[in-house]
């Protein structure tokens, strides 16, 4: 059967065909899952036997978890790290140097103005601009510590980064209430 | 020496059978059935070449008794027992549908099931029954026109539909004796019948459906061969049918005559308006004209008038059109097409509006009743393998979060909306006291924060992991979404490796064990005070009931009673039929529920036998275990 072939083993870089890194060809990536989910999709198989549709259930179910893990750039740095064998679970207790710290709480303390703000789209435009280039600035660090295999030293960018992503999370239901009012 | 083989270029050269396959536009009025014949995707029509198949079902002592246009035609003669816009209804709780507007369309029997029955002299029917039946029909249609039985089906749904619904309708697919290929969202199969998922560049696209008595407005997003679902919205007590309405209110108004409850003029009123309504789709003015009680009624409509008319019914549109595009993130000019879906969009004053609304032109070339049909046709000829070289490929993302209930009454999403599908997700819990060998989930979907804002989808309870410590269980829960956006659920416990049992409570689908316990009056109406009414009504009951169970009995009363049952119900038959001649309406219903209650046990055990082996058991089926795949 065609869906016997399919190999669950391979971690998500090798099942696309790219090297391990958190720098990545997005092209490709898309390219190489579009050609596997035109193989695997169980659309495919929607006339064949009821076990290869079931297979073809679990390996596109596989791809497309694959394909957003290494899609969405944080999730495929905390999956480098995972492929090194490091856990990045935010509930590990950590430190964070204190000057992230405050950082953090500036644009905190700007979102949560954003409601008062006398044009409150424009503030929240403002304190989204902000939490961007911090995350591309993390981003970068993020991936040349893991290219030089300083994991710890990703592991702690990667914290700063998910805080940073729930910021970026908050200023769009933040946007969302702005909409709705 | 082998003979050369000569083969066109790009076809397999195994023999390659080609199956018949089908898309079936399941509608709130109106369905329809179309195929791909020589390349080429068309609506299959009747003897009579009606391609539109009335979404109506009229049921007899007998069963059905007419399906269709012959339904939808003797309506008026049997109401409570003609069936219309059951889709309104399916998948939803009783619950559910006394919130919503169709309440008033349906009589409902009372009962302990999730699933809510609707009365009729054939006996209570599910709208998964109804839309089974339906669907029946349509699969004859094709069968009988392509002379053979249909390999599988795509069966489109509205986007928004939810795990439940779109469960139900797959259920009444299956029920029907279908192969169900593939659920596809219905804007998304307007857009395949365009091409528009052979476009090379990425694009957004609006469907701006206006049927008969529902508008849906959807934001799709096309990127290479991924359909998205940005956004939905809509009205569903809005459609073509309003603006029949409009014109015969403008009509009555200019003339001063009051229709009442005069089914005859109401109807030749609503026929003279869809005419004058056809008329000025390519006229400047058209003559509406009745004859009523001997007297000639005549006006001129002018376009100018009609445009006025339908104004105001486009404009409660184009406001959903501007929720959806906001919900979506996007502006007016992000649209690269716009799709007509819907018989009304064939009013030349909606397509001019709607086009100035989008500022661009409005793809109308397709018939706008058949495009849904036409799209999931060509979807079901490639899911056939009819297509070995098309590298068409339609993935689909979930339209609703999944997610469970936690601590507090507090949604953790596990499934985002918009993940594409399929795809699996595994969450491991935990036990929290010690010695604990069984857990409780709620699996909700929707996108609030509280569970009580999201649609219940099921409770599961897992049993029988071995007795540890607190906090020591690992409890691995999968949770897969086919491609139809079905979800499943299996569990296993890690450490010991044992399936946990799966035991599902699902919120409003059927169960397997499901017993039909009573039939109860729902004539509870509190405004109908009128003795006389009621008796009337009661009588009437008291005699449908009758005819009913006396049809039951004379098929099957041996198979499934004892003699001393069946005695019993003899009995209380007699009663209502002597209660039946009093004046007190109050005797009748006594007698009556008497009646429902001595043949519960018979109902339930005819129920059992005729939709049990179908309908039931799926939704422990589907929730068999499966190992984890990864």
């Amino acid at each position: 059967m065609e869906t016997d072939n399919f190999n669950f083993e391979q971690n998500y870089f090798e099942l696309f065909d790219l090297p391990v890194s958190c720098e990545i060809d997005a092209a490709k990536l898309r390219e190489n899952f579009m050609q596997m989910q035109r193989q695997y999709h169980p659309d495919r198989f929607a006339a064949a036997s009821s076990t290869e549709r079931r297979r073809a259930v679990q390996i596109a179910s596989h791809i497309n978890g694959a394909h957003q893990t290494l899609d969405v750039p944080l999730k495929r740095a905390e999956y480098c790290l995972q492929l090194a064998g490091l856990s990045t679970d935010s509930e590990t207790d950590a430190k964070m140097d204190s000057m992230f710290l405050m950082q953090q709480m500036e644009l905190r303390e700007s979102l949560e103005e954003i409601s008062s703000a006398s044009d409150p789209y424009k503030a929240l435009d403002s304190a989204r601009e902000d939490i961007d280039s911090q995350i591309k600035t993390t981003q970068a660090e993020t991936s040349e510590c893991i290219a030089q295999q300083k994991y710890d030293e990703a592991r702690e960018s990667i914290r700063r980064w998910q805080f940073l992503e729930k910021l970026a999370e908050e200023a769009n239901s933040i946007e969302a209430q702005l909409d709705d009012a | 020496m082998a003979l050369l083989q000569i083969s066109e270029p790009g076809e397999a050269t195994a023999p390659h059978q080609h199956r018949l396959a089908a898309g079936i536009d399941l509608g709130t009025t109106n369905s329809l059935v179309a195929t791909v014949r020589s390349g080429a995707a068309a609506v299959l029509e009747d003897e009579e070449g009606e391609a539109i198949f009335p979404s109506v079902v009229r049921y007899g002592n007998d069963g059905v008794s007419a399906i269709g246009r012959q339904a939808r035609e003797q309506a008026a003669e049997d109401p409570y027992n003609t069936i219309s816009s059951v889709k309104r209804l399916i998948g939803l709780s009783a619950e559910d549908i006394a919130a919503s507007s169709a309440s008033m369309m349906f009589q409902l029997v009372e009962t302990d099931s999730t699933v809510p029955r609707i009365r009729t002299d054939a006996g209570p029917k599910t709208a998964i029954e109804v839309s089974a039946d339906i669907l029946k029909s349509l699969k004859a249609r094709a069968e009988q026109s392509l002379g053979g039985e249909l390999g599988g089906v795509v069966v489109t749904v509205p986007a928004y539909f939810d795990d439940t619904q779109r469960q139900a309708t797959k259920d009444a697919a299956k029920l029907a004796g279908l192969n169900v290929y593939r659920l596809v969202n219905e804007p998304t199969a307007a857009a395949i019948a365009y091409g528009l998922d052979r476009q090379e560049t990425d694009s957004t696209i609006a469907v701006y459906d206006l049927g008969g008595g529902t508008f849906d407005i959807s934001i799709l997003k096309l990127e290479r061969g991924v359909f998205e679902v940005l956004s939905t919205a809509g009205d569903t007590a809005l459609g073509g049918d309003d603006i029949d309405q409009a014109l015969v209110s403008w009509f009555v108004g200019e003339h001063d005559i009051t229709v009442g409850e005069d089914a005859a003029l109401q109807r030749s009123l609503l026929d003279q308006a869809r005419a004058v309504k056809h008329q000025l789709t390519d006229a400047n003015e058209a003559q509406f004209q009745i004859e009523y009680q001997d007297k000639s009624y005549c006006s001129s409509l002018s376009l100018e008038t009609f445009r006025s008319l339908v104004h105001v019914l486009v404009d409660r549109t184009l406001k959903s059109c501007r929720g959806a595009l906001r919900q979506a993130k996007l502006k007016k000019t992000d649209i690269d097409n716009v799709v007509m879906v819907g018989g009304s969009t064939r009013v030349p004053i909606v397509r001019q509006m709607v086009s100035e609304f989008f500022d661009q032109d409005v793809l109308t070339d397709i018939n706008p009743d058949e495009v849904v049909a036409v799209g999931a046709a060509l979807q079901a000829d490639v899911l056939a393998g009819n297509k070995p070289d098309s590298d068409m490929l339609l993935l689909d993302v979930n339209p609703l979060s999944l997610g469970i209930e936690t601590h507090g009454g507090l949604v953790e999403q596990i499934i985002p909306r918009n993940t594409t599908i399929p795809v699996a997700r595994a969450q491991e819990f935990t036990t929290f006291k010690d010695g604990q060998t069984a857990m409780a989930l709620h699996v909700v979907q929707g996108e609030r924060d509280l569970v009580r804002d999201c649609r219940s989808l099921g409770r599961f309870e897992l049993r029988g992991f071995v007795p540890a410590v607190a906090g020591q269980a690992r409890i691995q829960v999968m949770f897969q979404v086919d491609a139809d956006g079905l979800l499943t659920v299996s569990a296993i416990e890690k450490i010991s490796e044992v399936h946990a049992e799966v035991q599902i409570k699902p919120s409003y689908g059927l169960l397997d064990a499901e017993i039909e316990t009573m039939i109860r009056d729902s004539m509870t109406h509190a405004e109908q005070d009128v003795a006389a009414r009621m008796l009337q009504e009661q009588r009437v009951e008291a005699e449908r009931t009758v005819a009913a169970l006396d049809a039951a009995m004379s098929r099957d009363a041996d198979e499934f009673l004892t003699a001393s049952e069946k005695q019993k119900i003899l009995d209380a038959r007699e009663y209502v039929v002597q209660s039946g001649k009093s004046d007190d309406a109050e005797a009748i219903k006594n007698a009556l529920r008497e009646l429902e209650s001595v043949s519960e046990v018979y109902v339930a055990r005819r129920m059992n036998a005729s939709v049990g082996e179908t309908m039931t058991g799926k939704n422990i089926d589907s929730y068999q275990k499966q190992d984890n795949p990864s």
